[in-house]
């Protein structure tokens, strides 16, 4: 799934609802603190329940309009395209990636420090099928916003879609694993599809 | 009491909803444990009579079983020593604490 | 009953004493000295973190520090602060002479104690401190990956703290329930005690969950055999965030409590919507009981819907406690008092901190931040630029009552200027370097992540912090300002002295009816 549009779509509903409430209470609190300072003797009723009752229940339908949009979210990432994905197995140790593609060509670190490459094609599904071989790690990936625990003795299979080629980035582990966990990272080359089918036949 | 009724209640709510969603056993166990204990609570607490005798001002014994029960636990890393010391100053202050009545 | 703590108490009082305000002090003492220790825990962090490169730490040490930090300031400074101020204020605020069962809560009193100094004997152990962080996760937590004494002592450090923070739940909720002076009926007690209430209730339980789980976990590191096989880590997790949760909002209810008490006073006039608080705070603490797993969305299996809706369901209690504080200041006389400007403070802070806990409540959204530097300044926001805010409005507020002086007015101003400062300083960066894809417990970031000016802004603000502490405690040593016996105008039974007869309670909030 294009985890990217999905995280973008409901940033756009999430970040606009959150400006505007913070904006408005901020708002009352400055001016019901400039006026409060001002008054002689302090007034008002103790309880008002039908503005509480009304009041609560716009924050149900605000509620349900953020569960909603979450739902399909959730939905969409999980959702599976038809045809065969290209499955690319992981496995995350203490520190290092391990990409293996099929075909049986393996990529990892190298003993220089230079972290492993995971080389993917672009706009098609990749299905990884990811799992670790001491503690938890994270599979995470922050250019397209979506990570998945690597837990030992599980095999956690998500599918992801990379955009267009050329594009390069990085991805690092995000569970704590220990001792070097912050030097867990690997890197992300996307090709096209018929590049990649060469770089494929090569190796 | 009628407000630990009410939480245990919420509780028991918010577990019947898991089961629109297919849950693990686990999360229905935890939410759902801990609405039964809440009621359980509930019941002892209405059948409970509060002792109306007043604690001492001073409880020498109370200090001396926490140390105990400290000991007690890191003996398991320090040693048969501090487990023995734990043991004794656990006794120690449950005895004291009879006396304090 | 008196009025102060009783002075030049000898110390044996100290050890072993059963009177609530002396055990309440002690904790508070106990728990405000590990936030300091918690803090320069955090300075060192912010120092190694402002440049890429290893400065000033090892890798090793660093990972120390991060699992120190974190489990001091929860198990060890903000939970047990809040049960400290429930331990002095809850009996005077319901009218009881003492606690109920007080020789427990002093009990929990040395367990905290006891379990501080045995979590930070790690320090002293060959290869440090645990280094598991302060969730203790397994398998990393387990015998092959954190093999030695310190891992065990964390253990047991925490088990202690946990167990003595049981207890004296235990006790303000049976003072709560079973020791409320005749009239007072629940609807009639202070939004403070409703608020140690809800959090005592989360106490009893959770906490356990949490002591099953560390011993369990004990027993896997010495044995084997708990949490192997392919489930294992998992069942951990559900079963630590099962407290993990809970125990946030332990951090944060008897500080919107103290929030509450200082709006209401300083606008004159009643909490706006007492009954509205009261159930909203009942709700809201049932849901947080059934959240936890949002800790976890990004696990696969998880059922991530149940989860989302009720985390996301949180808006509505919430929305109703903001509505509760913002109708008393919208007819108030306001008086803009030091612990008036914090509890303000608090209001706008922590409603950062609450948008953002929103924004993870969605687990496509989670999906990016959990982990990250983004979920580390939400959490920040709520307890640091929230809760702590809250805490400090109750510092100010109730230390007349403690100490019978007040704490000066212009020092505090400029502590709250400095905190604000710093916490939005120190935090608000960190969002953006979340959102960028800098994770979590990392000792190091490489240069060309680009990551450096936002940490470097980040750890001003740590220091910052620091120095807002100092003015506080210089402000503490030195403000002598005699302060009578009720200098804020208060509207509970702390403020009110009597000897032979108690007042008649009429209503919610009683002082302010007596005539």
């Amino acid at each position: 799934m294009n985890t990217r549009e999905v995280y973008d779509g409901l940033a756009a509903l999430y970040v606009p609802i959150a400006v505007a409430v913070f904006g408005l209470v901020t708002l009352a609190v400055i001016v019901f603190a400039w006026r409060g300072r001002r008054r002689d003797a302090p007034r008002g009723p103790d309880e008002n329940n039908r503005f509480e009752l009304v009041y609560a229940g716009l924050l149900a339908v605000v509620v349900a309009v953020l569960l909603g949009f979450t739902y399909r979210a959730i939905d969409r990432e999980n959702a599976r395209a038809a045809g065969p994905p290209l499955v690319i197995r992981v496995t995350a140790a203490k520190w290092d990636w391990r990409f293996e593609y099929p075909g049986g060509h393996v990529e990892t670190g190298s003993p220089n420090g230079a972290p492993a490459l995971l080389t993917v094609p672009a706009a098609r599904q990749v299905e990884f099928q990811a799992t670790s071989v001491d503690v938890i790690h994270g599979f995470w990936v922050p250019a397209l916003k979506f990570q998945r625990q690597i837990i030992p003795g599980q095999t956690a299979t998500f599918r992801l879609v990379f955009p267009r080629p050329g594009f390069t980035s990085s991805g690092t582990c995000s569970f704590f694993c220990g001792l070097e966990h912050a030097r867990m990272r690997f890197a992300i080359r996307v090709l096209s599809q018929s590049d990649y089918d060469a770089w494929a036949r090569s190796s | 009491m009628k407000v630990l009724l009410f939480w245990a209640g919420l509780l028991a709510l918010w577990t019947v909803i898991q089961l629109v969603f297919a849950p693990h056993a686990i999360t229905v166990i935890l939410l759902g444990g801990a609405a039964v204990a809440v009621a359980l609570t509930a019941f002892v607490a209405r059948l409970a009579r509060p002792g109306r005798r007043d604690a001492p001002d001073l409880s020498p014994s109370t200090p001396l079983i926490a140390l105990g029960v400290a000991a007690l636990l890191s003996g398991s890393e320090l040693g048969p020593w501090c487990l023995a010391l734990g043991a004794l100053m656990t006794a120690a202050g449950l005895a004291g604490l009879l006396g304090e009545r | 009953m008196t009025r102060v703590m009783p002075a030049g108490a000898p110390l044996l009082e100290t050890f072993a004493g059963t009177d609530h305000k002396r055990i309440g002090l002690g904790v508070g003492a106990v728990a405000f000295g590990f936030f300091l220790a918690g803090g320069v825990l955090a300075l060192l962090m912010r120092a190694e973190l402002a440049e890429p490169g290893l400065q000033v730490v090892s890798l090793s040490t660093y990972n120390a520090l991060f699992t120190m930090h974190g489990s001091t300031m929860i198990y060890l400074f903000v939970t047990p602060v809040a049960l400290a101020m429930g331990l002095y204020l809850v009996p005077l605020q319901v009218g009881a002479p003492n606690l109920a069962g007080p020789r427990f809560a002093l009990a929990g009193m040395w367990l905290l104690v006891l379990g501080g100094i045995t979590m930070w004997s790690g320090f002293l152990v060959q290869g440090g401190a645990a280094q598991a962080t302060w969730s203790g996760f397994d398998p990393l937590s387990n015998a092959i990956n954190s093999p030695g004494k310190a891992m065990d002592s964390w253990i047991w450090g925490v088990v202690l703290a946990t167990l003595g923070e049981l207890l004296m739940a235990a006790c303000i909720l049976a003072t709560l329930l079973g020791r409320r002076i005749s009239g007072m009926t629940l609807l009639r007690m202070p939004i403070f005690c409703w608020a140690q209430l809800v959090t005592c209730l989360m106490t009893l339980f959770a906490f356990p969950v949490l002591i099953g789980a560390l011993v369990a976990l004990w027993i896997d590191r010495q044995w084997g055999g708990v949490f192997t096989g392919p489930s294992g880590p998992v069942t951990y997790q559900h079963l630590f965030w099962f407290y993990g949760h809970p125990v946030v909002y332990v951090m944060f209810f008897p500080f919107l409590g103290a929030v509450a008490e200082v709006i209401a006073v300083f606008c004159g006039r009643r909490i706006f919507g007492y009954r509205g608080m009261v159930l909203s705070l009942l709700v809201f603490a049932s849901l947080s009981m059934s959240v936890w797993a949002h800790h976890m969305f990004t696990i696969p299996g998880v059922t991530t819907k149940y989860f989302a809706l009720t985390s996301t369901l949180l808006v509505i209690p919430a929305g109703t406690e903001y509505l509760a504080l913002l109708g008393t200041l919208y007819g108030g006389r306001i008086r803009l008092t030091v612990p008036m400007l914090f509890a303000l403070a608090f209001l706008l802070q922590f409603l950062v901190g609450g948008l953002t806990g929103i924004w993870v409540a969605s687990p496509a959204l989670d999906n990016q931040a959990n982990n990250s530097y983004f979920v580390v300044a939400h959490f920040h926001y709520t307890l640091l630029a929230g809760s702590v805010f809250g805490f400090f409005a109750g510092v100010y507020y109730w230390w007349p009552r403690v100490t019978g002086h007040l704490l000066g007015e212009r020092l505090g101003r400029v502590h709250l200027v400095l905190f604000v400062l710093g916490t939005n300083l120190a935090f608000a960066p960190q969002f953006a370097l979340g959102e960028e894809g800098m994770p979590r417990r990392i000792a190091d970031y490489p240069a060309s992540a680009g990551w450096e000016t936002l940490n470097s802004l980040s750890t001003l603000g740590a220091y910052l912090i620091a120095l807002s502490v100092l003015v506080f405690l210089v402000n503490a040593l030195v403000s002598r300002r005699w302060a009578g016996d009720d200098p804020w105008g208060g509207h509970t039974l702390e403020w009110l002295a009597w000897d032979a007869s108690p007042p008649a309670i009429r209503s919610h909030t009683p002082l302010l009816d007596a005539a």
